[in-house]
């Protein structure tokens, strides 16, 4: 596994912190720069302030903005192209379609292994030049 | 005697009042020819006596009699028959008495003698023929009124100052009053609602001042005997007089009660679905997010056990802990919540002192929640009571921790316990964000969340005080909640002291 010189940066916008932290410890570990978030509104200035490599989005934020935040983001010119994995409780089919519809580039259901995390991340990051 | 003339309906009563005896004698039998019944009177006194015994229609007076002067005994005999009417017959054409009379409704001709007799019957018969006519119309009237009444609308016509002039029986029968108690009053200050009075007036004003001549359609509900309300949906016409101008307004309503009603339910139900589907979606979010949790730590223990401190992992199995506690308190409200409804939750009921069960209860809530201020007011002489302590326990843990939840840091929990006659009355006081007075029931229901709407980062599947409310109504008690927004509220439940446990107390070794 080649890693960048310049640890690539992901940004974790979930609103449970124990989730978060999990989310976030597995991915330090891995060698990545871990940003956090606990919302949609703090996650999208996050990604204004600094050079994001991925975004991991939980669908279901506080009162639903989740999928809010994943409209806002892909109809921002500079932050469209960012490629964003959601995460969420709900394993349904359609949710499935409708995340990956509108610009998400996986898709990973809770509850999540620390394996699974990792090989999610890797393979996005890795496929990015 | 002839016949009776065929064409009149009833028999016309005369008096003939004169003292001229033949006069008088010929003029009874000209018209009881014609078919008049008569009565004859030489003055004053005997025309006032005959007048007490029977109804006379009409008087042939002559205004001068040997008692009473014919003017006043007109005003004397109008005092006794109100309706009757007269044909003043003098040999004086005075002109004097002439104004007097003239103008006055119930005098109806001012003869001289000699009477021309054909005049004087053809004046009784125009008398007869107005009253028949009269009679008529009274009658029609009455008929139209019958038919409002068996209406299936209520109709009410109020006038100019708002003051209702008509009702039919509909009406009375909504309103729930008697014709004489509501026609006469302000309809709008009496039967209008406070809070749709001033549209009703609004759309009054429009109708009065001609500015249309009907209101369509608009929907008002009535206050009806004796605090009820009513929805009625009304068609507001103008009244008018002859000359146009505009006298009042016929309401006619129609009840639209049921049908409020109906509607009603319908929004209830939609509302009861969508919460049915967000209850659903928070309670799979509740119980995959402390899944969540044990799955990600688990799994990074096991992979990275290495790399990692043993601060950390430490760390991590903690918060594997915490989830599972989370998880085993959402399942056991389910299932309790479940066995609730379904009359299957058992109570295990025994004498408990509830002083001691109240110091625990306050004692590991302050540990629960160092950050607020938890009191327990005195308690003194509390009997024992016949309870689930575990149960009971449980709710004032529940309301404890929800008072501590909507609360700000270091604020007062004031938790107390009295005796009320038969009853313990327990209460929960806090200082915090509070509860909207058109909610206080609505806490109670299981699929109801004040939290989403009021403090949407509060979490929570919220089903923890339905259940408390059915552990408390299984002991035979009663809870309920005082609240002001932004001010705090109080959690009130009571429980019934049963006297099996005074009896159990005596009887049993302690």
């Amino acid at each position: 596994m080649a890693k960048p010189h310049k640890p690539k940066t992901v940004l974790i916008v979930e609103d449970e912190a124990d989730v978060r932290n999990f989310a976030s410890r597995v991915l330090e570990l891995e060698g990545y720069r871990v940003l956090q978030a606990g919302d949609g509104p703090e996650g999208m200035r996050l990604m204004k302030e600094e050079r994001v490599s991925l975004v991991l989005l939980d669908l279901r934020l506080p009162g639903h903005d989740g999928w809010a935040a994943l409209q806002q983001i892909k109809s921002e010119p500079e932050l469209s192209a960012i490629p964003i994995i959601v995460f969420t409780a709900s394993a349904g089919v359609s949710q499935r379609k409708r995340a990956l519809s509108m610009g998400a580039v996986g898709y990973l259901v809770k509850p999540l292994s620390a394996a699974r995390l990792r090989k999610a991340v890797a393979c996005i990051l890795s496929q990015k030049r | 005697m002839c016949l009776a003339n065929i064409t009149m309906e009833q028999k016309f009563n005369i008096l003939i009042v004169d003292d001229d005896v033949n006069l008088a004698s010929n003029l009874q039998y000209i018209l009881e020819v014609e078919g008049y019944t008569t009565r004859v009177a030489h003055d004053g006194q005997t025309a006032l006596t005959l007048c007490r015994e029977k109804v006379l229609d009409l008087a042939v007076i002559d205004i001068k009699l040997p008692d009473i002067p014919g003017i006043e005994l007109i005003q004397k005999l109008t005092e006794l028959v109100p309706g009757m009417e007269y044909i003043i017959a003098t040999s004086y054409a005075s002109l004097e008495t002439a104004f007097e009379v003239i103008g006055q409704r119930h005098i109806v001709a001012y003869e001289t003698k000699p009477l021309n007799m054909d005049h004087l019957l053809a004046l009784i018969q125009q008398v007869v023929e107005r009253r028949q006519a009269e009679e008529a119309l009274r009658e029609e009237r009455e008929r139209a009124y019958k038919y409002l009444d068996f209406a299936g609308v209520m109709l009410v016509a109020v006038d100019t100052n708002q003051k209702v002039t008509h009702i039919n029986r509909k009406g009375c029968e909504i309103l729930g009053g008697k014709e004489e108690e509501i026609v006469g009053k302000n309809w709008i200050d009496n039967f209008v609602p406070k809070k749709v009075r001033e549209e009703v007036v609004a759309v009054f004003d429009k109708l009065m001042t001609g500015e249309t001549e009907s209101v369509e359609y608009f929907e008002h509900p009535v206050l009806t005997k004796p605090y009820g309300v009513t929805y009625i949906a009304w068609h507001n016409t103008v009244l008018t007089d002859e000359a146009g101008n505009i006298i009042g307004i016929l309401c006619s309503g129609e009840d639209i009660t049921e049908r409020q009603l109906l509607w009603q339910k319908m929004v209830e139900y939609e509302e009861l679905d969508k919460l049915k589907s967000n209850l659903l979606s928070t309670v799979s979010h509740e119980l995959r997010t402390p899944l969540a949790i044990i799955k990600g730590y688990s799994t990074m223990l096991l992979d990275y056990d290495k790399r990692l401190t043993q601060e950390e992992k430490n760390e991590h199995l903690r918060s594997i802990d915490r989830a599972t506690d989370r998880l085993t308190e959402l399942v056991d409200h389910l299932l309790d919540m479940s066995r609730l409804e379904a009359g299957l939750l058992q109570l295990d009921k025994q004498p408990t002192i509830i002083s001691k069960l109240m110091k625990e209860t306050v004692a590991e809530a302050k540990v629960r929640a160092p950050s607020h201020e938890i009191v327990l007011t005195p308690t003194n002489r509390l009997p024992m009571v016949d309870i689930d302590a575990k149960r009971i326990r449980q709710v004032l843990d529940n309301i404890i921790d929800n008072a501590v939840k909507y609360s700000g840091k270091g604020t007062r929990v004031v938790v107390e316990a009295q005796r009320v006659g038969q009853e313990l009355l327990i209460s929960v006081a806090d200082q915090g964000i509070g509860i909207p007075s058109d909610e206080l029931e609505r806490v109670f229901d299981r699929m109801y969340r004040i939290e989403q709407r009021l403090a949407p980062e509060i979490g929570g599947v919220g089903l923890g005080l339905p259940i408390c409310k059915g552990l408390v109504e299984a002991h035979g008690g009663r809870i309920w909640v005082e609240s002001e927004v932004d001010k705090g509220s109080t959690f009130y439940f009571i429980l019934p002291i049963e006297t099996r446990a005074k009896r159990r107390g005596n009887g049993q070794a302690a």
